[in-house]
């Protein structure tokens, strides 16, 4: 009977399935005639099929092998992670495993928490993350949490962080009730916290008990700050908005971050601000008071429309504080609408404080009086938070007073010109994809200009208004690269680097319109204070170490007459990105001195002696005046990472007051600084970097990818111009882009941590595999110049192959019997040397320059595998870039582009890949056909190839991520 | 990669569905030991890009088991079968297991899991699923019999459609029904459960 009512059922679902939805309720008033328990079967069954559709869809070797996966890995305890040993689990949550360990490089304990595999899934959501964490870790604040270090290791993702012994408040309210004085100091250093944090442009998005942890001593410290974002909690689940009612699951049952503790915008998944920390701090003070939460409903669908709809009832505390005053602050902690709502943390933390001193200065706050006999039913106070708290100002006083001494200028005249230490306040105005560089802020502070790269992949230049959200493409008629706008002093004009019309200098109005040329040359224009002038120099950067050798030299042009004169030359020295001081006198720029020692001059605007500002081994560069003339700002990597400072310095002479001072922007590498006209605004680049090692599925016959691609290493090092091992088993790489350039090993799945080959000052860059795979050409600085060298693969038998003068030797690479090494050098043609000779015993084979006079000289990066060609490509500077094949047989050349560089031959002896713009294709030496291989990116091709069988493509993939900030004085 | 377990595990499904019984107690080590290596590769260890690719991490496991050129059945359709069985067999004993290892209900090893994680599922966990098969079984054979190849074998939908000799379209058809009805059946499960 049962069965053949489960056909009936099945037979009525089938037909129903095979409908439009909109079409099946009339067919089930047919197809069940009135059979209401029928109709109602085949109606729950349709309903589920509707939210089936992942259902089952994975197979149970993978559930299970991932549900396995998430048991707490106990193996762990006493093994290490990077420099932590792991000494005990701490806890299990959502978010992951947390350790104790003990970092072995400072003996110190931390708290290591392992982030879950199914959040480091989308490698997208890592890196945002990553950025999110790194800022956090720039926070120092007694009441945050520190992040020591945001890591991978061996796939592992990992946060440690200071270690707190204490409990959460989580662990507290469930106890009990707290004291009302008590809450409010909790609260009060939770809106501390969260305050320095939004001032520094971190939100938090996940304020819980749970992430409130309190010592013994009082003190309240946040958790977790940034790690909301991986959790995806800041964008709820698709569909959130019609039916909440769906948690934000995350995999084996684990709600991560309840609802409960959400602001309205955030359960409708709104665009989150700052406020929405307020809010959810109001909910914890809530039930610190209560020990109820304001809007927990039986079922997570009720605790939403709760939080949307309902308002709580004001707590009775029935203490020695004013409830009506009281309830005021937490209802207004607590509106719905954000603009109704404290619209800072700072606002709500000096009501509570407010609060608190009321609270202190009340007669029963003795403990004496009769309240204190009213509260006798309650627990005993378990920590004397308020005592703490009152040390907790003490040391924020004492750490505010160190800021202003790391700040205060040096210089005794310079520091009775400032009255006060600057506070400063960090926002991040861009987030685009990709790049934005080179900002520069109206005069009224209230808008920038910027270049970004658009959807057609060139740059263009954007305004956008400070604090808005839509950025307004100005050069979007020209598909040229436009570059480095600079607002002039009145606000009406923008000059910029354009490479239209053979590029040059630009000047357009500051709305993108009447676009006219001011120069024919020149990159990194400056006004001069009245706008009469432009300074500019005659290289571009976007960073101080990709200048390419020759030298650069600072110019000045009448914006009017088009009139220019040159300001510095090869007697004064090399100089690039000019700033005007505010009076017009003195331009600042900085040069490449001694060997490569990248620092800041000024020279007189009218021409003269360079006078130096800094002299010393650190990066020093993008120096830009404040408006008021006191300091020079400047990029500078001496305190560790690239990172804003200034010096004091005297107007009239340009030498500095005092020693450099840093700024400490919440920044890993930060650069492009500019200022508004009152120098109460700056705006500044805040840029990550990485280049990872990808792999791809590759159909050789076709020329396609065939598959995603898959990372072999991940993080934020750089894995630069990877070579596979002729075994397929091993890569090969250069830590170029870090401050350290070493080489490294990795196998080919990634799955052992990348292991040393070099370690030490000196850069090695470039590694290239022996057929034999035993040994590993490359070129280092090792001997005071760039010289080709080899290693053998297990880091010994280091060697210098080539003992050049003049130009520097590159891009070494083998013969395929391995007998013989290539080089290049930069003003001539590619040499050839024998690896088993001395360098004295013989004379290296120089290839014929190209008789094609526009050719000019030919560099060469591969060797065909039958050993007949090389592949190389002609000087970038000669009038006709592109690639040729050099054929030994003939001893001639064969042009088979017109652009590219950089080729690698395929197994077959006539296809080549190449990169042209940092991106990737392939070609056809015979046929001279090219396509490009991997999809659009803005992001750049470092080194390629194929595995032995020629099924696999691998490449490095450099992703820079480049956002503007914001910088008030206050 | 080949894998010297791969040959050993042909044999010993040969020789379990000969009615040799011991076979399968030396089949148990060997899906583990596969299971504990795809575990190892979700945990931390998991490569980023690896996740785009995670059916093709499956699939690896399944084909390391269970070569099926080296079949000595009627066909390969039939040796589909045998192994989706004890595929069941294993993974839910071993499912079983984890359950009572761990503490609590909170661990239960849920099929949500592997759903993406913006994916507003319900969770049903492995052996609940054994169960309510169990109950189709005895109302719907053959939807129950294509849950147990597709979910627990890890066959494809033409594969499915092969071992049973009905057609693809058959297969989807049944295939949505069947997880229309699991699917009910579990969160009907969760929903009591979750208010007792």
């Amino acid at each position: 009977m049962r069965a053949e009512r489960f056909r009936q059922v099945d037979g009525i679902l089938g037909a129903a399935l095979e409908k439009e939805e909109g079409e099946r309720a009339s067919f089930l008033d047919s197809a069940c005639a009135g059979d209401d328990e029928l109709r109602s079967e085949v109606e729950s069954l349709l309903a589920a099929h509707g939210r089936a559709a992942n259902f089952i869809e994975s197979s149970a070797m993978e559930v299970v092998a991932r549900a396995a996966a998430r048991q707490v890995d106990n193996d762990r305890v006493g093994s290490s992670l990077g420099p932590y040993k792991i000494i005990s689990l701490l806890g299990v949550g959502g978010m992951g495993e947390v350790y104790l360990a003990e970092d072995l490089r400072l003996n110190r304990r931390v708290a290591l928490k392992l982030l879950p595999a199914a959040f480091t899934d989308d490698p997208e959501r890592v890196r945002r993350f990553e950025r999110e964490a790194h800022a956090a870790s720039a926070l120092n604040h007694p009441n945050i949490v520190t992040i020591h270090e945001v890591g991978r290791d061996d796939g592992d993702h990992f946060i440690a962080t200071e270690f707190v012994e204490g409990r959460t408040l989580r662990d507290l309210i469930a106890e009990k009730r707290l004291e009302v004085g008590d809450a409010l100091s909790v609260a009060a250093q939770v809106a501390e916290a969260l305050a320095a944090a939004h001032r520094a442009g971190v939100i938090h998005r996940d304020i819980k008990p749970e992430n409130i942890m309190l010592r013994p001593d009082g003190y309240a410290k946040v958790l977790d700050f940034g790690v909301a974002k991986l959790t995806g909690r800041d964008a709820p689940p698709p569909g959130a908005r019609q039916a909440p009612s769906e948690e934000a699951r995350t995999g084996a049952g684990v709600v991560v971050g309840t609802v409960a503790y959400m602001s309205p915008e955030q359960a409708l998944g709104e665009r989150l601000d700052r406020r929405t920390d307020v809010f959810s701090l109001g909910v914890v003070l809530y039930e610190m008071l209560t020990g109820e939460h304001p809007f927990r409903g039986a079922t997570t669908a009720a605790t939403f429309d709760r939080i949307l709809n309902h308002r709580p009832p004001t707590p009775n505390v029935g203490g020695p504080v004013n409830d009506t005053e009281l309830g005021l602050v937490i209802r207004r902690a607590l509106e719905k609408d954000r603009e109704l709502r404290y619209q800072t943390a700072d606002e709500l933390r000096s009501e509570l404080k407010a609060l608190q001193r009321a609270l202190d200065t009340s007669p029963s706050a003795s403990g004496e009086g009769n309240m204190a006999a009213a509260h006798q039913s309650r627990a005993r106070r378990p920590l004397r938070l308020t005592t703490v708290a009152a040390l907790s100002s003490t040391l924020l006083a004492l750490a505010a007073f160190v800021v202003y001494l790391a700040l205060r200028p040096a210089g005794s005249a310079a520091s009775q010109a400032a009255p006060s230490a600057p506070s400063l306040n960090f926002t991040q105005l861009t987030d685009q994809p990709g790049q934005e560089l080179y900002p520069s802020l109206s005069p009224d502070g209230k808008a920038l200009v910027y270049a970004a790269r658009g959807a057609s992949d060139g740059w263009d230049i954007y305004w956008q208004r400070v604090g808005g959200r839509n950025p307004r493409n100005l050069t979007e008629n020209s598909p040229a690269d436009d570059i480095q706008p600079a607002f002039s002093p009145d606000g009406e004009y923008i000059v910029f680097r354009s490479e239209r019309e053979k590029g040059g200098l630009f000047v357009m109005g500051a709305t993108g319109e009447s676009v006219r040329r001011l120069t024919d040359f020149g990159f990194h224009p400056a006004w001069s204070p009245d706008g009469r002038e432009v300074a500019f120099s005659t290289e571009g950067f976007s960073d101080p170490g990709s200048r390419r050798p020759s030298p650069s030299a600072v110019w000045v042009v009448n914006v009017s007459t088009g009139e220019r004169r040159q300001l510095t030359d090869a007697k004064t020295g090399d100089g690039a990105q000019p700033a005007w001081s505010p009076d017009g006198a003195r331009i600042a720029y900085w040069g490449k001195h001694k060997g490569g020692q990248r620092d800041i001059w000024t020279i007189p605007s009218r021409g003269g002696e360079p006078a130096p500002v800094t002299d010393d081994a650190a990066f020093d560069w993008n120096p830009v005046w404040s408006p008021d003339g006191k300091f020079l700002y400047f990029a500078s990597d001496r305190g560790g990472s690239m990172n804003l400072w200034r010096v004091p310095l005297e107007a009239q002479t340009g030498r500095p007051t005092g020693p450099p001072e840093p700024l400490t922007a919440p920044s890993s590498y930060a650069q492009h600084v500019a200022f508004s006209r009152d120098g109460r605004r700056a705006v500044y680049v805040n840029q990550v970097s990485s280049t990872n090692i990808f792999t791809v599925d590759f159909n050789p016959y076709k020329e396609r990818i065939t598959g995603q691609p898959v990372a072999v290493t991940q993080g934020s090092r750089h894995a630069s111009g990877p070579h596979l091992s002729p075994d397929g088993g091993w890569f090969v790489y250069s830590s170029q882009g870090e401050r350290q350039e070493d080489l490294y090993l990795v196998s080919r799945d990634g799955t052992s941590p990348p292991r040393k080959l070099t370690d030490d000052a000196f850069k090695d860059r470039g590694p290239r595999w022996s057929p034999d795979g035993k040994s590993i050409a490359f070129y280092s600085d090792r001997s005071g110049r760039y010289e080709a060298w080899t290693i053998n693969a297990d880091g010994g038998g280091l060697r210098q192959l080539t003992f050049t003068e003049g130009p520097s030797v590159a891009y070494p690479f083998w013969s395929p019997d391995g007998s013989r090494v290539a080089y290049n050098r930069s003003a001539e043609s590619c040499s050839i040397i024998e690896v088993g000779k001395s360098w004295q015993g013989q004379t290296p084979h120089r290839l014929p320059d190209p008789p094609d006079r526009r050719m000019e000289i030919f560099w060469a990066t591969s060797w065909s595998p039958d050993g007949r060609k090389l592949g190389g490509w002609v000087s970038p500077e000669s009038e006709t870039p592109g690639m040729a094949v050099y054929d030994f047989e003939t001893g001639g050349y064969e042009r088979i582009t017109d652009f590219g560089n950089s080729p690698v031959w395929l197994s077959d002896n006539r296809r080549l890949l190449f990169n042209y713009l940092q991106r990737l294709y392939i070609v056809n030496s015979e046929t001279k056909k090219f396509h490009e291989l991997l999809p659009p990116s803005p992001h750049r091709v470092s080194g390629y190839g194929l595995t032995p069988d020629g099924r696999t493509l691998y490449y490095g993939l450099a992703v820079k991520e480049a956002d503007v900030w914001l910088l008030d004085f206050d | 990669m080949t894998d010297p377990s791969t040959h050993e595990v042909t044999e010993l499904l040969a020789a379990w569905r000969g009615g040799d019984k011991t076979a399968l107690e030396q089949l148990i080590p060997l899906v583990h030991a596969e299971l504990r290596r795809l575990a190892h590769r979700y945990m931390g260890r998991e490569r980023a890009g690896h996740t785009l690719q995670t059916s093709a991490l499956v699939n690896e496991a399944y084909a390391r088991l269970i070569r099926w050129e080296d079949a000595r059945f009627e066909n390969r359709a039939h040796f589909f079968g045998v192994s989706a069985q004890l595929m069941r067999r294993i993974l839910v004993d071993f499912a079983r297991s984890r359950r009572r290892a761990a503490e609590g209900p909170a661990r239960r090893v849920s099929i949500d899991v592997a759903l993406p994680v913006a994916c507003d599922e319900r969770g049903a966990d492995v052996v609940a699923l054994d169960e309510a098969l169990e109950a189709l079984a005895d109302l719907d054979p053959r939807k129950s019999r294509i849950v147990e190849l597709r979910f627990f074998g890890g066959l494809t939908v033409e594969e499915t459609a092969e071992f049973l000799d009905i057609s693809a379209v058959t297969v989807m058809r049944e295939w949505a029904k069947a997880k229309a009805w699991l699917y009910r059946e579990l969160s009907a499960e969760k929903e009591s459960g979750d208010a007792g």
